[in-house]
């Protein structure tokens, strides 16, 4: 009989339930999965044939508090599974957890210091739960001294071998065969990046002349901060640059002729020269597993710290802009880098199935 | 010289209008000329069952205006602030020029809320010309409808407080500079929000 995985993915934005999808359908394909989101995305996405608990983004605090509860001690489940907020985003698993027999696992994305220090999560997490993953945060976790801790590299919504096609992803955002070709492989001076996707992808001519790069803008997070990736947008294109802007809404600004939505836009975002996006979790290890370039500009959240996580990753791969003219210079700056220094080639490293084996153990 | 004119229309509305000297007026588009002599014309159109198809034609002489009949090819009479052609009596008044700028600075239009050009002589130095970041255009790009009172002026003004803390669903909206200003303020309102992250 296969077991039921309840999914605890609350919280704002696209983050909590990427991450906690890319988990979800994969266990979907053996097991049954419930998941609970408050996500304003929710209707945007595959559901990867989860069972999903849907509460309104609107809801008031203690309406939502409410449903998780009744979700939480009435629903049959054989583990929880809790992303990021281990006491529950509204506090509302603190007295919950103790009570719960079913193995209890732990979702570590990245927390400020002042929020674990306040409630003290460490003893808290190594009191109430069985099994803590990191999914590929570099940046030094308290929790990762716990002997129930594992790290595992950072969880993606697709697999390597999932990836669009070249003529697929060149549908999915605007671009001819031609055009498309000319990307992910800037030729300069008679050298090729080393960066292919998918794998079976050769390309049947090389440019010979240095082509206009492709930059993908990823305008995620809240919708006030849309303005800013449309006015980003907005200045590349004045100055002739090839770009796309993936986002669930037209942002403000943005052209609307390189406006595109695709969920996952990791499916078509190896076509990229350059991204530029936040300095969420999802943004940062998409672009960190393809190998691709990214000017981050870190937002502020109340218990994520961007800045921190940009300037964590591995230099020369990611780079920290804090506002719209640093990131439209560093584009032009990095443009002209990656001609001349042709970035290396990494494995694209899904953390998913490490984490569900380890999950299975506790069940 | 420019003329604001009053008149009533053909459905007794009072219309008004500033224009240019020479001015045509009739009561058919294709009958008035565009130009005379290589200048503009300002057209005219009244509609009145004594109003020609081409009927008066309005020039400046000497500071004064001249108004012609053309089909008798006799001038009009022109009071001290009006006149009449056909059946309509029109009323003006003489309206100052305007001032074109006569030197030789960029005419490039600077400034965010009080847009004037920018009048510099030179290049060098200038802010504006030589970081794009800092262009006037790119700076509206961030408010939508920005200049349309209606639009954008009146919610913007109405909304005022909330660009800074929404109080009901307890969400702050930030800029660019609140991003870093608030970089380093440690918040404690933990466990509040349910659409925080």
């Amino acid at each position: 009989m296969s077991k039921t995985w309840l999914i605890y993915a609350l919280g704002g934005g696209w983050g909590h339930l990427n991450r906690s999808l890319a988990l979800a359908r994969v266990v979907a394909r053996s097991s049954k999965v419930k998941l609970i989101s408050n996500s304003p995305y929710l209707s945007q996405v595959n559901l990867e044939n989860c069972q999903i608990f849907a509460i309104s983004p609107q809801a008031s605090f203690n309406q939502t508090q409410k449903i998780i509860r009744q979700i939480i001690q009435h629903e049959s489940y054989d583990c929880l599974i809790v992303d990021t907020f281990p006491r529950g985003l509204g506090g509302e698993l603190q007295n919950l957890l103790a009570k719960i027999r079913q193995p209890k696992v732990f979702v570590n994305r990245y927390l400020k210091p002042e929020y674990i220090e306040r409630y003290q999560l460490k003893e808290f997490v190594a009191r109430n739960y069985d099994l803590v993953l990191i999914p590929g945060e570099n940046i030094p976790s308290v929790f990762a001294s716990l002997p129930q801790t594992v790290k595992t590299d950072p969880w993606l919504i697709r697999d390597r071998h999932e990836l669009a096609s070249l003529s697929t992803a060149a549908d999915l955002l605007g671009l001819t065969i031609e055009q498309a070709q000319q990307h992910g492989q800037l030729t300069v001076l008679g050298r090729t990046r080393c960066r292919r996707f998918p794998p079976t992808f050769q390309p049947s001519v090389t440019p010979q002349h240095p082509c206009p790069p492709l930059i993908i803008i990823l305008a995620s997070g809240y919708q006030a901060e849309l303005t800013l990736y449309g006015a980003i947008a907005h200045s590349l294109c004045q100055q002739g640059y090839r770009i796309r802007c993936l986002s669930a809404t037209l942002p403000p600004a943005c052209p609307s002729e390189i406006w595109r939505f695709h969920y996952p836009a990791l499916e078509c975002l190896w076509l990229a020269d350059v991204v530029i996006g936040s300095g969420g979790y999802n943004t940062v290890f998409e672009c960190a597993q393809l190998n691709l370039p990214l000017i981050a500009i870190p937002h502020q959240r109340l218990y994520d710290c961007q800045k921190t996580r940009i300037t964590t990753q591995q230099q020369g791969k990611c780079w920290l802009a804090q506002n719209r003219s640093m990131a439209v210079k560093l584009t032009q700056q990095l443009l002209s880098e990656i001609k001349s220094h042709p970035l290396k080639p990494k494995s694209f490293q899904n953390g998913v199935k490490k984490a569900i084996k380890q999950i299975e153990r506790c069940l | 010289m420019r003329l604001k004119l009053t008149y009533l229309d053909i459905a007794s509305q009072q219309s008004e209008i500033v224009v240019n000297t020479p001015i045509a007026i009739g009561c058919d588009l294709d009958a008035l000329p565009a130009q005379i002599e290589g200048q503009n014309v300002a057209q005219v159109l009244v509609y009145d069952a004594a109003i020609n198809p081409y009927h008066a034609l309005i020039v400046e002489r000497q500071g004064r205006i001249v108004i012609t009949n053309l089909e008798s090819d006799r001038p009009i009479g022109v009071s001290k602030d009006h006149f009449t052609v056909g059946q309509i009596v029109f009323t003006f008044e003489v309206l100052p020029e305007l001032v074109s700028s006569s030197s030789n600075g960029c005419q490039k239009m600077v400034g965010f809320l009080f847009k004037r050009p920018c009048d510099r002589t030179s290049r060098v130095g200038c802010p504006h010309c030589n970081d794009f970041d800092d262009d006037y255009e790119s700076d509206y790009v961030y408010y939508e409808n920005y200049g349309s009172y209606d639009t954008w002026g009146y919610t913007y003004y109405r909304d005022r407080h909330y660009y800074y803390y929404d109080c009901d669903q307890r969400r702050v909206e930030f800029t660019e500079a609140d991003n870093v200003a608030f970089e380093s303020e440690g918040n404690q309102d933990f466990e509040q929000d349910y659409s925080a992250s």
